[in-house]
């Protein structure tokens, strides 16, 4: 459950034409997790969670996803039912792990809509033409640490941290004003 | 921008999600209680800050967290190759090769 106060209101914090911002409302779990490479498959057996085994890709899981950020290091969110029970079945896994919940260390972002590419585009260094439906990564919007989604085609995900939220919500705001002023003045 | 080839990610990204981590193949002795004091300094603050080709660390911070070596050309800023961490150095004047 969330420790400290929300540092932004959840709920939409802008709604132009083909773009909206909304923070999420905290109702799921996050875990991290760290097995090595080798006992991946043993691991993910034992937990009845899918691994995936390429850093980039994500996997659906009940109420949310597992993506894989690095070689031996998965970010999972998910229920808060199903994470009790993938922290029961980890304690009697067979081999060493690190699973850790990390709820309240982020706050979700989610940025909808047809311009949403263009408005990510403004503080992500990433290609995100090849970014597309399927893909998590960690990455840099506005130079804070994000954990990026995306969840389908114009649709993507933010997992930001709690203290830069503000600060990145606001960058985000502006860009997306500054994205609608462009559209009307080309009108 | 450059864009550097993570060889954990296996996919060339902008530079900014990587952070420079200084010289690479700098071995720590065994044992450094019976390291001299001339040899121990040599070992944290000696480096060859070469004009041209050079092997580095880098870390990609801001992506799969890994650290990594790389060839660089320190005037071009140009990258020739990067490998994982523990490979064994990869031969300059074959990679100069390819890369004409």
């Amino acid at each position: 459950m969330p420790i400290l106060p929300d540092p932004l209101q959840t709920g939409k914090l802008i709604e132009q034409d083909a773009l909206a911002i909304e923070v999420l409302p905290e109702l799921q779990s996050r875990l991290s997790l760290r097995v090595a490479g080798g006992d991946r498959e043993t691991l993910a057996a034992e937990i009845d969670i899918p691994l995936p085994d390429q850093i980039g890709l994500q996997a659906p899981l009940d109420g949310g996803a597992i993506a894989c950020l690095g070689p031996d290091e998965w970010m999972m969110t998910l229920t808060r039912d199903l994470a009790a029970l993938v922290q029961t079945r980890a304690g009697t896994a067979s081999v060493p792990h690190a699973l850790v919940d990390i709820s309240s260390r982020e706050l979700t972002l989610v940025i909808s809509g047809s311009d949403a590419k263009e408005l990510l585009s403004v503080g992500c260094p990433r290609d995100l033409r090849s970014f597309t439906p399927g893909k998590a990564c960690r990455t840099l919007c506005f130079d804070v640490p994000v954990i990026l989604w995306c969840e389908a085609k114009d649709r993507y995900r933010l997992d930001v941290w709690r203290s830069f939220a503000p600060h990145l919500a606001s960058l985000l705001q502006q860009s997306a004003r500054a994205i609608k002023a462009e559209k009307d003045l080309s009108v | 921008m450059l864009h550097i080839h993570c060889p954990y990610c296996n996919e060339t990204l902008p530079e900014a999600e990587f952070a420079h981590a200084g010289e690479a193949h700098v071995a720590r002795p065994e044992t450094p209680s019976e390291v001299s004091d001339e040899a121990w300094r040599d070992f944290l603050f000696i480096r060859e800050n070469v004009r041209g080709l050079t092997y580095e660390r880098w870390r990609h911070i801001h992506g799969c967290g890994r650290f990594f070596n790389a060839v660089r050309h320190t005037v071009t800023d140009r990258f020739l190759t990067t490998y994982k961490a523990g490979e064994p150095r990869p031969d300059l004047d074959k990679l100069q090769e390819a890369d004409q």
